[in-house]
């Protein structure tokens, strides 16, 4: 080879050397920055950004090489490191050499020792370009890193490059006050917590508790710490309140929870004895108290309360005890019983015993709650009062003799309607209709005490055509009346006293027309569907009896004022006034309707803010609408984690709530909001 | 004589000619084909937009046709529209529902909703808004739907066509003046009305020369006040001014002896006569409206319309009046029903009273309210019409190309035509 | 037809009749004073009866302890809630007393607890006026009752309006005299009562 051809050769190795360089310097460089980028659990856009300047670099040294392109600066380059060419290798190159010049620059080997000079050159970068990959291979990941976790952990994010949210899942254990002797209970990711008030409501999550904020009602409450979970605990309020947790993390977000509280109800005490209130000509003997006794929780404890009262007209004295008082040491539901001494009273004429159970339930956080019977009165009658007052033992009068029927028909009805299971339908019907005869009879025999009043006539012998068939108004009745020459008076109106005659006959009015009723379902052999009838019969016709004392024997006389009179004639005038108040609409319908738009509005955007605005709703509404409430707290969940279409019913449901549903019309109306 | 040899490459010559010709032929069909020409684009109702985006943004389409099976949005029907006067042969077929829906706001503080749908036959439509169905009724071949309020537009909807109606929003009322005596029909009156939301005032006589009211009740007009109720006969001094009020625009409800007032009997749609008494109730009954005493209007004006009756005669009417309108009411004690009225009396009371004040109340609906409205879409098919007039006939859609045979016959007779010059070359011996 | 009766309640438990010539007094009170188209006579209505519905302002006393039935309660709860105002006065002016005690405990299961009306309510405005609140009565040191002089009365509000005036003046002994007896009084003690009727009409 000639002095030319291989100085070509020395360029070509020598301008691979040199991209080679470059290629392992610039590749080293990038892969030694994405291992530190991976320590520290950079972002691959970030990482991939820190990596150019491998690139960078590589540009660089290539930049450095390109002299190489010129065969005689590789010349040159050789005649520097070897003196002893005497520039004869130059001049070689640049043109056809004279043999002499050619042996000259062909005298030394140096062709050899720059081969090897610059594959040298390669190993360093090789070695180091090796070296830094084994170095990514083995640099751990961003999940494992403890550099990472550390930087994380000021940053608050999590494993596995994920934020790590506190309120991711929710636990609640709610712990009911030691009177209700409810057992603890626990609930996971609630949107709203139902509790007696005083229970004590912890709510616990995963995480730090410096990474949890907590409100209730914009009080802040702390967040313990217990192992690896935070902690939050409240007491139930008296009222609805909405527990605010919000994340301190990156994106952090937030999450409520309604506190619901159940309020302990107060004992139902119902009186068995006495029955009734009672009118005696003389008290004496003992009276048996008797009284059932239930509480949602537990009771405490009972008594019987009497008051007497002595006097008339203006001058009164009172005398009260407590009777039989009694613990039940929480359980549920119990009896009371005592004998009340009427002896021991010295009950003269005119005096009034009352009475009434009262029972009191275990509740020592709100209470305790209160609960009393009806009342029931004991009368010791006057003298003067013994032919104006239903007295225990006398016979009873006509009204009562309808009323002993009507219950008699009554219990002969609930019998039958008990029995019906067990009896074929002819059979049934059989009976039902036997009573449903005589409901006619007593029916007309109502009858005939209601037209006889009004002026008329009986109403003739039974299946007569002269019993009216179906039921009567009030405005017939006057009509017979004033058909039968009996004044009724002037039309009447729903305004204004009503006369005697309507008054009076108003009652049995009703229970004529009940008893229709009850008779045509007794015929059907619908015992159970005539009850309802028989009893409102019944109820009339006691009625009957009450006006029938207030307004026959012994009502006060009213004073009648002359109006016309005395108009104007008062000496004083009064002034006018201006008005302030007025009433306005019910705000807390308002609020929920602009409070539900606003909602709506979010469902689109943001399912679970939408879901929060719907738990806000729910606090306001449990004080006052307990169904809205509910419906809030099912939508609330659903909007969270439902289908759409689940979300959609859910919401429907809500505005039904909210509103009522909407007024359907199947046609359209003739006038523009014509109501 | 031309010999046999000749007349060989005389047909040789007009084979090689030939081949040639076809050649050049098949040359300019390439030519003429990679010019661009008319396309024609076919979409359904579901897929149109990408057929709108076609035909608008390459310059070959011709011809755009729309198989209409489900409701075209308003902003696509104004495109095929825009395309159409660009020159593109826009044809549409199918056959939507005549279906149209519309939405308007009661004229009362908590402003119900009344959404009204039309149809050509008797079908179901399901009403919707933004929040999700609100309901779903039977148009035979109309229906009206009361809802509570709306959230966003409203949407009614057949099958796959729709009609969108937007409700204005809700406007600010302005005040109710109660003229009447003393008494519990003028107490619960403003009671039911400012329970409703109106913001009453009133003016109540209680003596001569004294009277409880509000302060500054003058004067009388439309900035102040939305509706005047006149319960009696002591409202006679201001007579005048509540007929002015009505010619102003401002809405007048008339009961009882108010409707003997000399200055209203101009205004009012009818008079009363003589008291009927009501129902007596008995135990366990409830009162209803139609059990109220009444004095049924008599001598309607040929322009009053009857929009309530009772047994006992007309109960409601209504007219304009100037520029406002009034309605005469012959119930008398309605204070009964909300008392008497069971469970839901005081309510049915309530709203009774406030849709009365809002049949006679003006509308004040903001501009801005109104030109939002205009967005909507309440008649598709009749909108569908006027943009791009009648379907056309389904048999002119979408031609197929005709198979195009031309090419493989010319490079058939092309190769034909080289085959045979060579042979006969190579036969004759020539090269 | 008139636009106003007098209603007294008629309940189970006590002498609801104890002043049987307060209506009539009450009734020419408002034919005097004002334009009220009032009624001649009173009416008794019982608590538990329908008929209570048709009387929005109804009158309560008496001297014996107050106890409601279930269904005078549910009724009554049902007036208020519709718009109706129960006018109570303690016969004995007695808040130690078993009327004064078990009627506030009956109203208060009814009503809610009881509060204080204040001296400048409309109620002592809206016709007459009355600068220091309620008037006293000549009953309330009479050496009967509890010996003292009431300042105010209690009430209880339904969505923001009076349901509910209860009393322990004794307005029952002050106002139960025949109306005709007025032209012995130099000053008409009545009233208080126009404006109590008249602020129930027009509130």
């Amino acid at each position: 080879m000639t002095a030319r051809e291989r100085v070509m050769a020395l360029q070509r190795l020598l301008l691979a050397v040199v991209v080679l360089r470059a290629l392992f310097i610039g590749a080293s460089l990038a892969l030694l920055v994405t291992a530190v980028a991976r320590l520290l659990a950079l972002s691959p856009r970030a990482t991939a950004l820190a990596a150019t300047t491998g690139l960078f670099v590589a540009i660089l040294v290539l930049r450095r090489g390109l002299g190489a392109r010129s065969i005689e600066r590789v010349a040159l380059w050789v005649e520097e490191r070897h003196p002893a060419l005497q520039y004869a290798l130059v001049t070689a190159t640049e043109a056809p050499a004279p043999p002499d010049v050619e042996c000259q620059a062909l005298a030394t080997p140096w062709w050899d020792v720059e081969r090897r000079g610059l594959l040298r050159t390669l190993v360093a970068p090789g070695a180091v370009l090796i070296a830094v990959v084994l170095l990514l291979a083995l640099v751990p990941s961003a999940s494992t890193s403890s550099i990472a976790q550390r930087v994380r952990a000021v940053a608050g994010t999590g494993a596995g490059g994920v934020v790590h949210d506190p309120l991711a899942a929710i636990h609640v254990t709610v712990r009911p006050p030691a009177y209700s002797g409810q057992a603890e209970r626990s609930l996971d990711d609630p949107t709203s917590v139902d509790a007696l008030v005083g229970s004590r409501v912890i709510v616990s999550g995963p995480g730090d508790a410096e990474l949890v904020r907590a409100t209730l009602d914009s009080s802040a409450v702390a967040a313990s710490r217990a192992d690896d979970r935070w902690a939050v605990a409240v007491v139930m309020p008296a009222r609805p309140m909405l527990l605010r947790l919000r994340s301190t993390t990156q994106g952090g977000r937030e999450r409520l929870v309604v506190l619901a509280p159940e309020s302990d109800a107060p004992p139902a005490v119902t009186l068995l004895a006495p029955a009734r209130d009672t009118t005696v000509r003389a008290a004496s003997g003992a009276l048996v108290l008797r009284a059932q006794l239930r509480d949602d929780i537990g009771l405490r404890d009972a008594n019987f309360e009497i008051i007497v009262s002595s006097g008339q007209e203006e001058t009164f004295t009172f005398r009260s005890a407590v009777l039989a008082h009694r613990t039940f040491g929480g359980r549920s539901g119990g009896t009371l019983e005592a004998r009340l001494s009427l002896d021991s009273l010295a009950l003269k004429p005119g005096d009034i015993v009352q009475m009434r159970a009262v029972a009191r339930d275990a509740n020592d956080v709100t209470g305790p709650g209160v609960g009393s019977s009806e009342t029931r009165a004991l009368r010791v009658a006057r003298a003067g009062e013994y032919d104006s007052v239903a007295v225990e033992a006398a016979p009873p009068g006509d009204p009562e003799g309808q009323v002993l029927s009507q219950r008699m028909l009554i219990t002969l009805t609930e019998a039958l309607a008990n029995r019906r299971r067990s009896m074929d339908r002819p059979t049934l019907l059989t009976e039902s209709r036997r009573i449903a005869a005589d409901q006619a009879r007593l029916r007309k025999r109502v009858g005939d005490v209601v037209f006889q009043r009004t002026g008329g006539q009986p109403l003739g012998e039974e299946g007569d055509a002269g019993v009216p068939e179906g039921k009567l108004t009030p405005e017939q009745l006057l009509e017979r009346a004033r058909g039968a020459g009996n004044d009724a008076g002037s039309p009447m109106d729903v305004e204004g006293d009503e006369t005697p005659i309507l008054a009076l006959n108003k009652p049995l009015l009703e229970a004529f027309n009940a008893m229709w009723d009850a008779g045509r379902a007794l015929e059907q052999g619908e015992p159970s569907q005539a009850l309802p009838p028989m009893r409102r019969a019944l109820a009339a016709i006691e009625r009957a009896r009450q006006a029938e004392r207030i307004y026959l024997r012994g009502r006060p006389a009213a004073v009648i004022v002359d109006v016309a009179r005395a108009r104007l004639a008062g000496k004083d005038k009064g002034s006018s006034a201006v008005s302030t108040e007025r009433f306005t609409a019910d705000p807390a319908a308002r609020r929920r309707a602009e409070s539900f738009a606003r909602a709506s509005a979010l469902l689109a955007r943001d399912r679970d803010a939408a879901a929060d605005s719907l738990l806000v709703m729910r606090v306001a509404a449990l004080g006052d609408s307990p169904a809205l409430a509910a419906v809030l707290d099912t939508a609330a969940r659903v909007t969270r984690r439902g289908s759409a279409e689940d979300v959609a019913l859910a919401w429907a449901r809500v505005r039904r709530a909210l509103a009522g549903p909407p007024v359907r019309r199947d046609s359209l109306p003739a006038w523009d909001g014509a109501p | 004589m031309p010999s046999r040899a000749d007349w060989r490459r005389g047909v040789e010559r007009a084979l090689r000619a030939a081949l040639v010709a076809l050649l050049a032929v098949a040359l300019w069909r390439s030519v003429r084909a990679s010019r661009p020409g008319p396309i024609t684009v076919t979409a359904h109702s579901s897929d149109l937009r990408e057929a709108l985006v076609q035909a608008t943004t390459t310059d070959r389409a011709g011809r755009l046709s729309v198989d209409v099976d489900g409701s075209l949005s308003r902003a696509q029907r104004d495109w095929l529209a825009a395309l159409r006067r660009a020159g593109v042969q826009v044809s549409w077929r199918g056959a939507p529902p005549s279906l149209a829906a519309s939405a308007g706001r009661s004229r009362e503080p908590v402003a119900r909703v009344r959404i009204r749908v039309l149809t050509d036959s008797a079908r179901t439509i399901v009403v919707s808004d933004s929040v999700g169905v609100i309901d779903s009724v039977h148009a035979a071949p109309g229906a009206a739907l009361d809802a509570s309020d709306v959230v966003g537009a409203v949407t009614a909807r057949a099958g796959n066509f729709a009609a969108t109606a937007d409700a204005l929003a809700r406007s600010e009322r302005r005040d109710v003046l109660v003229l009447g005596r003393a008494g519990w029909e003028s107490r619960f009156v403003l009671a039911a009305l400012g329970e409703a939301g109106w913001h009453v005032r009133g003016r109540l006589p209680v003596a001569p020369g004294v009277s409880v009211s509000d302060a500054s009740l003058l004067p009388i007009d439309t900035a102040r006040y939305d509706v005047v109720i006149t319960l009696d006969s002591t409202a006679a001094d201001l007579g005048p001014a509540v007929a002015r009020f009505v010619g102003q625009g401002g809405g007048a409800i008339v009961l009882g002896s108010a409707l003997e007032i000399g200055a209203l009997r101009g205004v009012v749609p009818a008079r009363a006569s003589e008291r009927r008494p009501g129902r007596i109730l008995l135990e366990g009954d409830t009162l209803t409206r139609a059990d109220l005493p009444i004095r049924p209007l008599v001598g309607a004006r040929l322009d009053a319309i009857a929009l309530e009756r009772q047994p006992s005669g007309l109960a409601v009417a209504i007219r304009r009046a100037g520029r406002g309108r009034v309605a005469a009411v012959g119930y008398d004690e309605s204070w009964r029903w909300r008392m008497q009225g069971g469970e839901g009396g005081a309510a049915a009371h309530r709203a009774w009273w406030s849709r009365v004040a809002g049949l006679v109340a003006p509308e004040r609906s903001p501009a801005s309210a109104v030109a939002a409205a205009c967005e909507a879409d309440p008649a598709p098919r009749a909108s569908l019409f006027e943009a791009l007039g009648p379907p056309t006939a389904a048999a002119n859609l979408a031609d197929r190309p005709a198979s195009n045979r031309l090419p493989l016959l010319l490079l058939v007779l092309a190769l034909a035509a080289l085959l045979a010059e060579t042979a006969s070359r190579r036969f004759r011996g020539a090269s | 037809m008139s636009d106003f009766v007098f209603a007294t309640a008629q309940y189970d438990s006590g002498d609801w009749d104890s002043a049987p010539l307060l209506p009539a007094n009450v009734i020419d009170s408002i034919a005097r004073y004002t334009a009220i188209d009032v009624a001649p006579t009173g009416v008794i209505v019982p608590l538990a009866a329908p008929a209570l519905f048709r009387y929005p302002l109804v009158y309560l006393t008496g001297h014996l302890p107050v106890r409601f039935t279930a269904a005078e309660r549910e009724n009554l709860r049902a007036f208020a809630q519709r718009g109706g105002l129960l006018f109570v006065d303690d016969h004995n002016h007695d808040i130690d007393g078993v009327f004064h005690k078990t009627a506030t405990e009956e109203l208060a299961r009814v009503y809610g607890p009881l509060r204080e009306i204040p001296n400048a309510h409309p109620l002592y405005r809206c016709f007459f006026t009355f600068e220091d609140g309620p008037p006293t009565t000549s009953h309330e040191l009479n050496g009967w009752g509890d010996n003292l002089v009431h300042k105010t009365l209690s009430g209880a509000e339904h969505e923001g309006r009076l349901s509910l005036i209860y009393s322990s003046k004794d307005y029952s002994s002050e106002w139960n005299y025949h109306p005709d007896n007025k032209r012995f009084l130099s000053v008409d003690n009545t009233k208080f009562a126009v404006n109590l009727v008249v602020y129930a009409l027009t509130r």
